[in-house]
């Protein structure tokens, strides 16, 4: 039932993640799709908090950080294997998101994006001052690549397959999650928190739940991407790239996993299309990202691939006032 | 430590810790009726800033160019209120915050497009120079700063509290349905509130601009950080929390500096944030709010 | 084997050249030029256009290199690691790069390295002054800057010796940069047998009030500060140093000999003392013509980027006419000596220039001025070795 749902994107997915390093071979473009992929697992992460639970994170690329720092010190210093390293990043992260989200709780939701913007802000003060564990903004360069029972991936390609492996794993898991009783009841605490309450559903639960899963996938993600550039720096890390990765999950769909890839996609792909070409765009890309907030917000709140009765109300109920705003002058 | 040390430090203190207190005022005004974090607010400040940099260069007489340039923070914000606040004004809350993001990255590009991305000196209005206050200098540009400030300061709290304009506001901060029922015009007085923050914000982003002697695009954010954690340390909403709250980090940074080290002067901010939501999310001085859904 | 330089600015006449030159110039030669052109590092990028965009008319008017015309291409890293690792890929996916000059900022040219290594591509670097670079081994490297730890021996040499100062106050931009030449700095007064009375770090971009700082370094008897950062925040420093009424002298690298260093210090510039790894006022014709030349046409002064950036492009002429080809561009440019408008270049093994000293430049009425003065280095020989 659940495969047979999942079914055939599931096995055009596979079929395309074994296919496209043997079609293409302009390692460029190669690369650009795995830092899409890598974004991709980021933007589910947070997908999983904001779009099926609610909660407006900012700070995720603290996360990110946090995974990509503690895989790529377990390499260097310590000489771990990449699947070890890649594991204690995911479990770091958790960790953290875990130890973030419990006095949260308890803070109104419209703070919880403050405490992340705060915490992602103060993960990069310390990573940047702390220079005798990370280096410090000299970053930590020659993190070995990555490698599995003894098989090194060199090329893109095969960085590709591990990286997609990955991906498709990830994928498969959180569809299993928000189609189940977990992800039900996360849409739920979004929806309307006391009313599921009542129905005996513990929030507090449910949204550190939420908040930790997210936050796991962004460790992984940080590993990966620790393996890939072989080098970590703080400037990696800063509040942009939080809000970056907010953008992807926004124009993709909240709450919708073929969303969060095509918002990573996009937000990765475009301005690699653009790079060779003009200034101006370059320049422009914050502020086109603003617009594209400010226009997905109004038009099309549940974003390029989101299904409208997946929308969370709140929006549905925004997108009706905004509509309403630019047809006809509404008086309040 | 000796004292002379000290009281530099306190003054200087003092001196930032006003000009947040500025800024956490207009804040504190918007998140009192609407309860939305504007995260938009910071570069607006950016904006009329730069504006007032554009005007005095075009030799405009200086007040002059900073009335005109509070202006043009006033009538921005206005512009934000309407396109991404109005609309979405009884939706969650959520999504208010998303579009303010939105506006203040759109204003950010739009400023790098005008005036470009490197830091702008600021002509140095206030003369420099020290003044003896019992036999210790003290620097008299800071005390300047300080005093104006509270100028501004109260000022604003004598619109809140001596003007019809004021009381209504308060009103509408008590509670929105109850104001519009008492025929107090809501529509009217929003927007006028955004506009005095955004007018406010921006007299502070220029003092910002003054001590300094510097302006630039990132200034917005670090506005909204400090701002927000001083508006958060006096307790959110609560107009004289958020002055005393910003003339408390300025000293607590200070105190930072002078203890652990300057590289973690900003961490400082940050760390009030998280302390405050933590502990006691009403401030030091405001009133504990239920949780609303 | 060094080709007189008369013969080589000759016309296409000498061009009558070894089949090697011939056998593979058959087309443009195209030079990646990798750096940030936008972002908060984006004046660095401009000045490595500009330097290339002087270097290019200056090298086709004369025929190009070996016949074949200079061409440039542009790449965008914003000063980001991730993006300079994606401009490697985008580089490295084809053959048609004769070198990659770039990229601006040391951790750019760390993330993109090791695909340049992996692919083989020469790298020949204007401006990433940090050592460890050198250090990892890449035989595809060479770069024209000074390193950073020897720089700040320079600097720390000049304020304790030349300037007789014991008491280091040391303000450092808390990135790759500062971060690097604060804790060269710190091993370096040591062995001058200085004190460091003061030693604060900011966040670059950020933070932009010094206040703190300076009352603090007053208060700790420091009598000169060593400006560690870029323009910025240095001309900042420098005009709140003013503000305060506290007048010490202030040297630091040639991250400070911009135009608007000046603008922002609002006069308290004035006095400081700038390291220059290059003398842009130095009496030799190439450095004059350059600096005249840019001047006239960008109205502004160059910075060591813009004009390692013009020398590298003569250099890479030199060396190709010479018979250089893409696999062994770099063995033979650390062969090589040359001249250019930044002064003399020879290299050792590991890519990096030698016998090279700072110029010493000094604000004096609101303008940079040559000194012709050099560091005294007594002291610093407890380190090296």
């Amino acid at each position: 039932m659940l495969v047979a749902r999942a079914g055939w994107p599931a096995l055009a997915g596979i079929v395309l993640l074994i296919a496209i390093p043997l079609m293409v071979t302009d390692r460029y473009v190669l690369y650009v799709l795995n830092i899409s992929m890598i974004f991709a697992i980021l933007a589910i992460g947070q997908n999983i908090i904001t779009g099926w639970c609610g909660m407006l994170t900012l700070g995720h690329a603290a996360f990110f950080g946090v995974g990509a720092y503690t895989s790529g010190l377990l390499a260097v210093d310590h000489g771990w294997p990449f699947l070890a390293c890649f594991a204690a990043a995911g479990l770091a992260a958790g960790l953290a998101g875990a130890l973030l989200s419990l006095p949260c709780l308890r803070v109104r939701s419209d703070f919880l994006s403050l405490i992340t913007i705060a915490f992602a802000q103060m993960f990069f003060v310390v990573v940047n001052n702390w220079t005798e564990l990370t280096r410090g903004p000299m970053g930590l360069p020659r993190i070995p690549r990555m490698e599995v029972f003894g098989w090194t991936a060199r090329t893109e390609a095969e960085i590709f397959w591990v990286i997609g492996g990955v991906l498709a794993i990830v994928m498969f898991a959180v569809h299993r999650l928000v189609s189940g009783p977990i992800g039900r009841a996360w849409e739920a605490v979004r929806d309307d928190e006391n009313a599921a309450r009542a129905l005996g559903i513990n929030v507090t639960h449910a949204k550190v739940q939420a908040f930790t899963i997210g936050c796991v996938l962004a460790g992984f993600a940080g590993s990966l991407y620790a393996h890939t550039l072989r080098i970590v720096a703080p400037e990696m890390f800063f509040l942009e790239e939080s809000l970056i990765i907010m953008q992807m999950a926004i124009l993709g769909g909240l709450a919708s996993l073929p969303g969060s890839l095509l918002g990573a996609a996009l937000m990765v792909g475009i301005p690699e299309a653009l790079r060779s070409g003009n200034e101006w765009l370059i320049t422009l890309r914050p502020g086109i990202g603003g617009a594209l907030l400010l226009a997905m917000m109004i038009w099309r709140p549940q974003g390029l691939l989101g299904r409208l009765r997946d929308a969370p109300p709140f929006l549905l109920a925004l997108s009706a006032a905004l509509r309403g705003l630019f047809v006809q002058r509404s008086r309040r | 430590m000796d004292v002379p040390y000290l009281t530099e430090q306190l003054v200087n203190g003092l001196a930032t810790g006003s000009i947040y207190a500025v800024i956490a005022v207009g804040y504190a005004m918007v998140y009192s009726i609407l309860y939305l974090i504007n995260f938009a607010h910071g570069d607006v400040i950016m904006v009329g800033a730069f504006a007032a940099l554009t005007l005095i260069g075009m030799a405009f007489p200086v007040p002059a160019a900073i009335l005109a340039a509070c202006a043009v923070g006033a009538l921005v914000a206005l512009a934000v209120e309407r396109i991404a606040y109005r609309p979405v004004r009884y939706a969650n809350r959520v999504v208010p915050m998303i579009s303010a993001l939105g506006a203040g990255l759109v204003l950010a590009t739009l400023a790098h497009l005008v005036w470009g991305p490197e830091v702008q000196p600021f002509p140095q209005l206030i003369p420099r120079g020290n003044i003896e206050i019992a036999g210790i200098a003290v620097p008299q540009q800071a005390l300047i700063i300080l005093g104006l400030s509270l100028a501004i300061v109260m000022f604003a709290s004598f619109l809140l509290e001596r003007t019809r304009l004021g009381r209504a506001t308060k009103c509408v901060c008590q509670d929105i349905y109850a104001a519009q029922l008492m025929g107090i015009p809501v529509n009217l007085i929003i927007p006028l509130v955004y506009a005095v923050g955004g007018f406010l914000g921006v007299a502070g982003g220029i003092l910002f601009a003054m001590y300094f002697n510097a302006v630039f695009i990132q200034m917005g954010l670090l506005a909204t950080t400090k701002a927000w954690a001083a508006a958060m340390l006096g307790g959110v909403g609560n107009f004289y929390g958020a002055a005393l709250g910003g003339l408390m980090l300025g000293v607590a940074e200070m105190l930072a500096v002078v203890t652990v080290g300057s590289a973690y002067k900003d961490g400082v901010a940050l760390v009030i944030i998280v302390a405050v939501l933590l502990l006691r999310p009403q401030g030091l001085f405001g009133r504990r709010v239920v949780e609303r859904s | 084997m060094s080709i007189p330089r008369r013969l080589i600015l000759a016309s296409p006449a000498v061009l009558a050249a070894p089949a090697t030159i011939r056998a593979q110039a058959r087309g443009p030669i195209f030079v990646a030029l990798a750096g940030p052109m936008t972002g908060g590092s984006a004046a660095f990028g401009l000045n490595a256009q500009r330097g290339t965009e002087l270097a290019v008319q200056a090298i086709n008017r004369e025929g190009g290199i070996g016949g074949q015309p200079l061409q440039v291409e542009v790449f965008d890293d914003r000063s980001v690691p991730r993006d300079a690792a994606a401009v490697a890929q985008r580089i490295a996916r084809n053959d048609r790069f004769l070198c990659v000059l770039g990229h601006v900022d040391s951790s750019s040219t760390l993330a993109a390295m090791p695909i340049y290594a992996e692919e083989r591509i020469p790298v020949v670097n204007a401006s990433s002054s940090n050592p460890t670079i050198t250090e990892q081994g890449w035989t595809n490297f060479v770069r024209l800057t000074i390193r950073g730890d020897y720089g700040a021996q320079q600097y720390s040499a000049y304020a304790v010796n030349n300037l007789g100062r014991r008491n280091l106050g040391i303000v450092f931009a808390n990135n790759d940069f500062g971060r690097a030449l604060r804790n060269d700095m710190v091993r370096a007064a040591q062995a001058l047998s200085a004190r460091v009375a003061g030693d604060a770090g900011f966040t670059p971009n950020v933070d932009r009030d010094f206040s703190a700082i300076i009352s603090q370094f007053r208060a700790a008897g420091v009598d000169v500060v060593m400006l560690n950062c870029s323009y910025t925040e240095g001309g900042l420093f420098a005009g709140q140093m003013r503000s305060a009424g506290w007048s010490v002298p202030i040297v630091g690298p040639d991250t400070l000999l911009y135009d608007q260093f000046l603008a922002l210090s609002q006069g308290g510039a004035e006095g400081a003392w700038i390291m220059a790894a290059y003398d842009p006022y130095a009496e030799r014709p190439a450095t004059r013509g350059f600096m005249d030349t840019f001047q006239t046409r960008f109205n502004t002064l160059p910075s060591q980027v813009a004009v390692f950036t013009f020398d590298i492009y003569h250099l890479l002429k030199r060396v190709v006419e010479a018979g250089a080809t893409r696999a062994n561009l770099i063995e033979r440019i650390k062969a090589t000596r040359f001249e250019g408008a930044g002064g003399n270049y020879s290299w050792n093994a590991r890519g990096d220039v030698v016998n090279r000293t700072f110029a010493v430049i000094n604000v004096r009425d609101g303008r940079f001025t040559s000194t012709g003065l050099s560091v005294n280095e007594n002291g610093l020989e407890r380190l090296r070795g």
